[in-house]
C-alpha cells in the first residue's frame, strides 16, 4: 500500500473513530436525538403498518383443519373454565393461609407504558425500540410485558426518550424461569438465534410435559416472578446428559408487538 | 445560502435513505428484507458522480443507522464507511469500463467487505455464536446478491438510455442518409 493510500484510510479511520469517541462522552446526543426525533414517527408508522399487515398467525390450509382446530379450542376452553374454578377457590385459600402467617400479601408493579416504534436493522440481533427511555426512569435490564402480562425481554440498551428491548428469543437472551407443574423445575430461557426460545439446565429426573406453562422465577434481581414466558412444545431428553431441555412456543407473536409495559419497580407488601 | 440548502438536502436525502431502510426492512417479505437499501443508493452515487463525497454520505447515513442497532455503537459505522474508502478506490482503480457487469461485481465486492469487517468485529467483541453466523451469512448472502443485481440493473437500463438518447445516436436516426 503506497503512503498516500496509508495516510487516507488512516485518516478516514480517525474520524470514524472521533465520532465514536464524541459518541461515547456524550458531545453528539443532541445530534443524535435530533435525528431520533426526525427517524421514529416514520419508524412508528412503518412499523404499525408491518404488524397490520404480517399476516394471520394461523393459516388453515382447509374446511378440515379449521374444523378441527375449532374442536381443540372448545376443549381447552372448557379445561381452562374448570381450571379456572380451581385457581379461585386457591386463591381464596392462599389469601387466608398468607395473612394467617403473615406472608406478604401481594406484589405490585409500577410500571411505564410504552409503544413498539421500531425493530432492529442489525442481523445479529432480535430486539425491538420503544419509545421510553432514560426520562421516564426505564433503566437497562428492566423487564417488559404486554399489555396482558406476558414477559417479552428486558431493557438492553436506554437513551433519553428511547429504549431497545432485547427479546427473549435474541441469542443473548437470558432469564432465569420456572415451569408450572408438579416438580416446579428450575432452569434458565435462552434464545435460539432469533427463531426460538429453548428452556436448558432442567433436571433429568424432573417431569415436564407439553403443554406446561413456563414463568419466570423471581431468582433474578428485578424480575419478578410469575411472569408468563411460554409455553412447553417439545421436550429434549437425552440420558446422556446431565440436563433435559425443552423447547417453549411464546405465548404472543414477537413479530407483532404494538403496545408494551416496563416493570420500573417492584414492591411486595 | 446556496451552500446552506444544499446542506439541507443532503441532511434530508440521507434520512429519506435511513427511512428506505427501515421500509424495506419493516414491510418486505422474507428474503427481500435484507436488500440494502443504503448501499443500494450510494453506491449509485458513487457510479454516477464519481465523487469521493460518497465515504462521508454513509458516515453520515449509517451513523442513523447504528441509532437502531444493538451491537456496540461503531461497529456499522467504521465497517460500512471503510468498505465506501475501499468501494471508491477500487471504482477508480479496478472496475474503470463503467460497464453494468463491474458495477454488480463491485456491489458485490464493497457489500460482501462490509458484511466481512462486520463479522470480523462482532466476533471480536463476542456478540455471535456459531449458529448466529450460519444464520447471519444467508442473510449477508442474499443481501449481497439483491443489492448488487439492483446497482446493475439500474446501470444496464441508464445505460442503455443515455445511449439511445444521446444526441449523436438520435442525429444518426433522425438523419440517415439513405
Amino acid at each position: 500500500m503506497s503512503g498516500n493510500k496509508l495516510k487516507t484510510y488512516l485518516g478516514v479511520s480517525g474520524v470514524v473513530g472521533l465520532v465514536i469517541v464524541l459518541h461515547f462522552v456524550g458531545a453528539l446526543k443532541f445530534i443524535e436525538n435530533s435525528l431520533r426525533g426526525l427517524v421514529a414517527p416514520v419508524s412508528q408508522e412503518l412499523y404499525g403498518i408491518s404488524v397490520k399487515t404480517g399476516g394471520e398467525d394461523e393459516v388453515f390450509k382447509s374446511i378440515e383443519d379449521l374444523r378441527s382446530a375449532y374442536i381443540e379450542v372448545v376443549a381447552e376452553k372448557s379445561r381452562l373454565l374448570v381450571e379456572v374454578a380451581e385457581l379461585d377457590q386457591l386463591r381464596v385459600e392462599n389469601n387466608m393461609l398468607r395473612q394467617s402467617l403473615g406472608f406478604f400479601t401481594s406484589t405490585t408493579f409500577q410500571s411505564v407504558g410504552a409503544n413498539v416504534i421500531g425493530k432492529n436493522l442489525d442481523p445479529v440481533g432480535s430486539t425491538v425500540v420503544i419509545n421510553r427511555g432514560n426520562n421516564d426512569g426505564v433503566v437497562v435490564g428492566n423487564p417488559v410485558v404486554t399489555e396482558n402480562g406476558v414477559f417479552i425481554g428486558k431493557i438492553a440498551r436506554v437513551e433519553d426518550r428511547q429504549a431497545v428491548v432485547r427479546l427473549v428469543n435474541d441469542n443473548q437472551s437470558r432469564v432465569a424461569a420456572t415451569v408450572v407443574s408438579r416438580d416446579r423445575s428450575i432452569g434458565i430461557v435462552e434464545g435460539g438465534y432469533g427463531i426460538s426460545i429453548r428452556l436448558n439446565f432442567i433436571p433429568q429426573n424432573e417431569i415436564i410435559s407439553v403443554g406446561d406453562v413456563v414463568v419466570t422465577s423471581g431468582l433474578e434481581a428485578g424480575i419478578p416472578r410469575g411472569l408468563a414466558i411460554g409455553r412447553v412444545e417439545a421436550v429434549e431428553k437425552e440420558s446422556y446428559q446431565p440436563f433435559q431441555q425443552a423447547v417453549l412456543t411464546p405465548l404472543v407473536s414477537l413479530d407483532k408487538l404494538s403496545l408494551v409495559s416496563v416493570i420500573n419497580k417492584i414492591e411486595y407488601r | 445560502m446556496r451552500e446552506i440548502f444544499k446542506l439541507f438536502a443532503v441532511i434530508f436525502g440521507l434520512i429519506v435513505m435511513v427511512c428506505g431502510q427501515l421500509l424495506t426492512t419493516y414491510l418486505s417479505p422474507r428474503p427481500f428484507d435484507n436488500f440494502n437499501v443504503i448501499f443500494f443508493i450510494l453506491i449509485l452515487y458513487l457510479i454516477f458522480r464519481e465523487s469521493g463525497l460518497v465515504v462521508y454520505l454513509s458516515l453520515a447515513a449509517h451513523f442513523t443507522v447504528e441509532l437502531y442497532t444493538i451491537t456496540p455503537f461503531g461497529i456499522v459505522l467504521y465497517a460500512s464507511t471503510i468498505s465506501f474508502l475501499v468501494g471508491y478506490w477500487l471504482y477508480r482503480s479496478v472496475f474503470t469500463n463503467k460497464s453494468w457487469y463491474s458495477a454488480i461485481i463491485l456491489s458485490f465486492m464493497m457489500v460482501g467487505f462490509f458484511r466481512l469487517l462486520y463479522l470480523v468485529m462482532v466476533w471480536v467483541g463476542g456478540y455471535a455464536s456459531v449458529g448466529t453466523t450460519q444464520l447471519m451469512l444467508g442473510s449477508f448472502a442474499y443481501e449481497a446478491i439483491f443489492t448488487s443485481c439492483a446497482v446493475g440493473l439500474v446501470v444496464f437500463v441508464s445505460s442503455r438510455l443515455s445511449f439511445r438518447l444521446s444526441p449523436s445516436v438520435l442525429n444518426k436516426r433522425l438523419f440517415r442518409p439513405k
